[in-house]
C-alpha cells in the first residue's frame, strides 16, 4: 500500500511528530504491521535513555549510566505489564480494538510523550549545570535534591500530559462510537498509574539522594512497595504537619 | 454625465505594515507570512534583532535602579536572557508545536520563536517607562525584583495570546498544549536571569558574573528578602 511504501518501519515516530493523523488513519484501517512496533520501542528507548542521563547526571555519571538503564525499562515495562489488562477492558468496554491496535495506541502515546523528554533535555541539562551545587552542607543538598526532583516532576508532568492528550485524540478516532470513551482512557490511565509507581519504586533510585549510595537497586527494593509507603510514612508526615 | 462615467476615487491603499508592526496589529498577517513560508528566515532574523534592541532598552530602565554601570549591564544582559532562553527552548518549541498539530519546518518554527521574542520585546518597551519610573525612585531591591518579574510575565502572557491569534492562518489552528510551552520558556527565563545575576545590583570583583550555582527559586527568594 502507498503508506507503507511512504512510512516504512523505520520512520514511524517521525509520522507521529509531523503527521499524527496519518498514524491514527492507518490504525483506524488496521494498516499497522507488527513488524514497526520494534521502531517505537528503540525510539521510546532512546529518547527515555538519554533523558535518564542527564536526570541523574547532577548525582554521578554512574547513576547517570544507571538511569540510562533504568528510565526506558520503566516505561517499556508498565506498557507490558499492562498490554493485556489494556485490551481486556477495551474488549469490555466494547470500543472493537483489536490487541494490536491497544498495543499500538499506547506506544504511540509514549513515543509522543518521548519526543517531549528529547526535547527538554536541553532544558533539564541547562537548569542541572547551573542550578544545583555538587557539594555543601546538608540543607544546602536537601534543597538542591528537592528543586531538581521538583524539575523533573514538571518535565516528566509536561511529557505525559502531552503524551496522554494525543492518546486520548486517537481513542477517540479508533473505538466504536458507543464505547465509554472517558472510561475506558480512565482505565487505561489508572492502570499505568498503578504499575508505573509500584515499578518505578523498585527501580529507585532515579535521581539520587545525596545522602544515599549510588546504587542500581536499593536494599530495599523489593521489601514494601510503593503505596504501603504513601499510606505509612508520606500521608501521616504531611497531616501530621511534619512533627 | 453620469455617475458610471465619474467614479468615486479609490482610497489611497495605506501602505502595507512592515513585519514589526504586523506583530502588533497585524497577526494574522504574520500567520499568513510563517504559513506561506515567505522567507522565513529572512524574518526571523529582524524579529530577533527587535527583541534585542527592546530588551536592551528595558534592561537600561530597569538597571538605573543601580545607577549607570548597572545599566550599561543590564543593557548587554537583558537580551541575554532572553536570546539564550529562546534558544534552549527551540527544540521544545519545535517539539511542543508540531505534537499539538502544528507541522512546522525548522525555519518556520525559527520565525515563529523569533517573533514571540519581538512581541515580548515590544511589549518590555512599552512598559520600559514604567519600569525605570519605579526603578529610579526606590531604594527597594525586592520591589524592583518582583516589579521586573511581572512586567516579564506580561510580556509572556502577551506572547502567548499573540500565537492564539495566530489561528487566523489553518496552519496554526491546533495549539493545544502550546501553552505549557510558555511555562517552560518562563522558567529557564527565570533559570537564565539568576545564571547572569546580578542583575540589579552592581557588579562584584569578580565582574559581571558570578560562577556560584543556583537554583532561581533559591535566588528569587534572596531577592524578595532583599539580599543583592
Amino acid at each position: 500500500m502507498a503508506g507503507r511504501t511512504r512510512n516504512g518501519m523505520k520512520t514511524l515516530p517521525i509520522v507521529l511528530l509531523k503527521n499524527r493523523e496519518e498514524f491514527w488513519s492507518r490504525a483506524e484501517a488496521q494498516d499497522l504491521r507488527w513488524s514497526e512496533l520494534p521502531s517505537l520501542v528503540v525510539f521510546i528507548g532512546l529518547a527515555c535513555a538519554l533523558y535518564g542521563s542527564v536526570l541523574a547526571g547532577w548525582r554521578s555519571p554512574r547513576l547517570a549510566l544507571y538511569v540510562a538503564a533504568k528510565l526506558p525499562l520503566l516505561f517499556l515495562g508498565t506498557a507490558a505489564f499492562v498490554a493485556v489488562f489494556n485490551w481486556m477492558v477495551a474488549a469490555l468496554l466494547g470500543s472493537g480494538l483489536s490487541f494490536k491496535s491497544t498495543v499500538f495506541a499506547v506506544f504511540a502515546a509514549m513515543a509522543i510523550g518521548g519526543w517531549i523528554l528529547l526535547a527538554l533535555v536541553p532544558v533539564a541539562f541547562f537548569f542541572l549545570s547551573t542550578g544545583l551545587a555538587y557539594a555543601g552542607t546538608p540543607a544546602e543538598l536537601r534543597f538542591a535534591h528537592n528543586s531538581i526532583l521538583m524539575t523533573h516532576v514538571v518535565l516528566l508532568a509536561c511529557a505525559g500530559l502531552l503524551g496522554h492528550l494525543a492518546l486520548h485524540q486517537g481513542l477517540r478516532r479508533l473505538v466504536r462510537p458507543r464505547c465509554p470513551l472517558a472510561g475506558l482512557f480512565g482505565a487505561w490511565l489508572a492502570a499505568f498509574a498503578l504499575v508505573g509507581c509500584q515499578l518505578s519504586w523498585i527501580l529507585r533510585p532515579f535521581v539520587g539522594s545525596p545522602f544515599y549510595p549510588v546504587v542500581f537497586f536499593r536494599p530495599d527494593a523489593f521489601e514494601r512497595n510503593f503505596y504501603e509507603f504513601v499510606f505509612t510514612e508520606v500521608l501521616p508526615f504531611l497531616l501530621t504537619g511534619g512533627t | 454625465m453620469n455617475a458610471t462615467a465619474n467614479p468615486p476615487p479609490l482610497p489611497i491603499p495605506a501602505p502595507p505594515a512592515g513585519l514589526v508592526a504586523a506583530l502588533l496589529k497585524d497577526p494574522a498577517r504574520i500567520a499568513e507570512s510563517i504559513a506561506n513560508r515567505e522567507r522565513p528566515l529572512g524574518a526571523a532574523a529582524q524579529w530577533l534583532a527587535v527583541g534585542l534592541v527592546c530588551d536592551a532598552v528595558f534592561g537600561i530602565a530597569v538597571g538605573l535602579f543601580g545607577g549607570w554601570p548597572v545599566a550599561a549591564m543590564d543593557a548587554a544582559k537583558m537580551p541575554l536572557v532572553g536570546f539564550c532562553s529562546l534558544l534552549l527552548c527551540f527544540p521544545s518549541l519545535y517539539v511542543f508545536s508540531c505534537v499539538a498539530g502544528m507541522p512546522l519546518t525548522l525555519p518556520q518554527t525559527c520565525a515563529l520563536g523569533s517573533a514571540c521574542f519581538a512581541m515580548m520585546g515590544l511589549i518590555l518597551v512599552g512598559l520600559a517607562p514604567v519600569a525605570w519610573l519605579f526603578a529610579v525612585s526606590t531604594s527597594n531591591l525586592a520591589f524592583v525584583a518582583l516589579l521586573t518579574l511581572l512586567l516579564w510575565l506580561v510580556a509572556i502572557g502577551f506572547a502567548g495570546r499573540f500565537v492564539d491569534k495566530l489561528r487566523a492562518a489553518p496552519l496554526f489552528q491546533r495549539q493545544a498544549g502550546l501553552k505549557l510551552w510558555f511555562a517552560i520558556l518562563l522558567l529557564v527565563t527565570l533559570q537564565m536571569a539568576t545564571c547572569m545575576r546580578p542583575m540589579l545590583a552592581p557588579p562584584g570583583e569578580r565582574g559581571w558574573f558570578t560562577s556560584e550555582k543556583q537554583f532561581f527559586l533559591a535566588h528569587f527568594g534572596h531577592a524578595l528578602n532583599g539580599a543583592p
